[in-house]
């Protein structure tokens, strides 16, 4: 959410030592985008695109890291 | 050979794809009639669509306590309730998350914020989380608008309250304000569906 950038997004990537980047979407008109992440996606967060130059696979779902780490493999071992 | 190849790869995907599509449209389509429900209310009362003689129609939000994006609507809830449920269309909000899995939106919780914030609508709990999926909601706000017929309570509107979740000033179109208003007058709703962001439903 914009109002809480300064306030909660930058504290969690400095909490958790977060390595990679770390991109903010920042349209409030979400119906606008929604459908262009995936067309399957219901606007449910949290929600993870995995890709690479042959594959992308959309998940409306919570992770453990160990099943996302698995899903990770999955297309990394492809 | 080669045709056979191609015609079943086709195939394969039309499996998928279905599957897919039917995974994803669970739940209510608009023109379904949305079945009745008997929830427990903050006041520990129970509530069901049939209590609303007078009632035109109804504004269905799944919302929760713990949700940034249920928070960020929570006055422009309000403000939608105050504003139909004079002319018919009273909020009715669900809370569907289970308390097990996300201890901020328990019953006493519920009840705490409905107070806190002066709710005008009742503030129900899906208890074991049934009433949710019937609907096909993902998300905290996720609304359905019906409209009260003598077949029952249509669908008519599913999807976002508005265009703008972080900014109310900011707002260019109110999809629930639009839809109520279109049935107000007997018209066509103009957008019958728009994809909302919110918290997916803890069950």
């Amino acid at each position: 959410m914009p109002k809480k950038v300064e306030s909660a997004l930058i504290p969690f990537v400095i909490k958790k030592k977060l390595k990679s980047d770390v991109l903010h979407l920042d349209d409030p008109d979400a119906n606008a985008w929604i459908e262009k992440v995936d067309k399957n996606w219901s606007g449910a967060i949290p929600a993870t695109v995995i890709y690479n130059a042959n594959t992308r696979i959309f998940y409306e779902r919570s992770f453990t890291y160990a099943e996302l780490e698995n899903e990770l493999l999955k297309i990394i071992n492809k | 050979m080669r045709t056979f190849k191609i015609s079943a790869l086709l195939v394969l995907i039309t499996v998928v794809s279905a599957f897919t599509t039917l995974n994803s449209d669970s739940g209510y389509q608009i023109g379904d009639v949305a079945a009745d429900f008997n929830l427990k209310n903050v006041n520990n009362k129970k509530v069901s669509l049939s209590d609303y003689k007078d009632a035109k129609g109804f504004i269905v939000i799944f919302t929760c306590n713990h949700c940034p994006y249920a928070k960020a609507y929570e006055d422009r809830i309000i403000a939608l309730d105050k504003q139909y449920k004079n002319l018919g269309y009273p909020v009715i909000a669900i809370n569907p998350n289970n308390p097990a899995v996300q201890p901020d939106d328990s019953f006493d919780l519920m009840q705490e914020r409905a107070k806190e914030k002066g709710f005008t609508f009742p503030y129900l709990f899906d208890e074991g989380q049934k009433i949710y999926p019937k609907f096909g909601a993902t998300k905290t706000p996720h609304v359905y608008v019906l409209e009260k017929t003598k077949a029952g309570n249509v669908v008519k509107y599913i999807g976002a309250i508005d265009d703008n979740y972080s900014d109310e000033t900011a707002v260019k179109t109110k999809y629930v304000e639009n839809a109520v208003n279109a049935l107000l007058k007997n018209e066509e709703v103009p957008v019958k569906t728009t994809k909302a962001i919110g918290c997916s439903i803890k069950a």
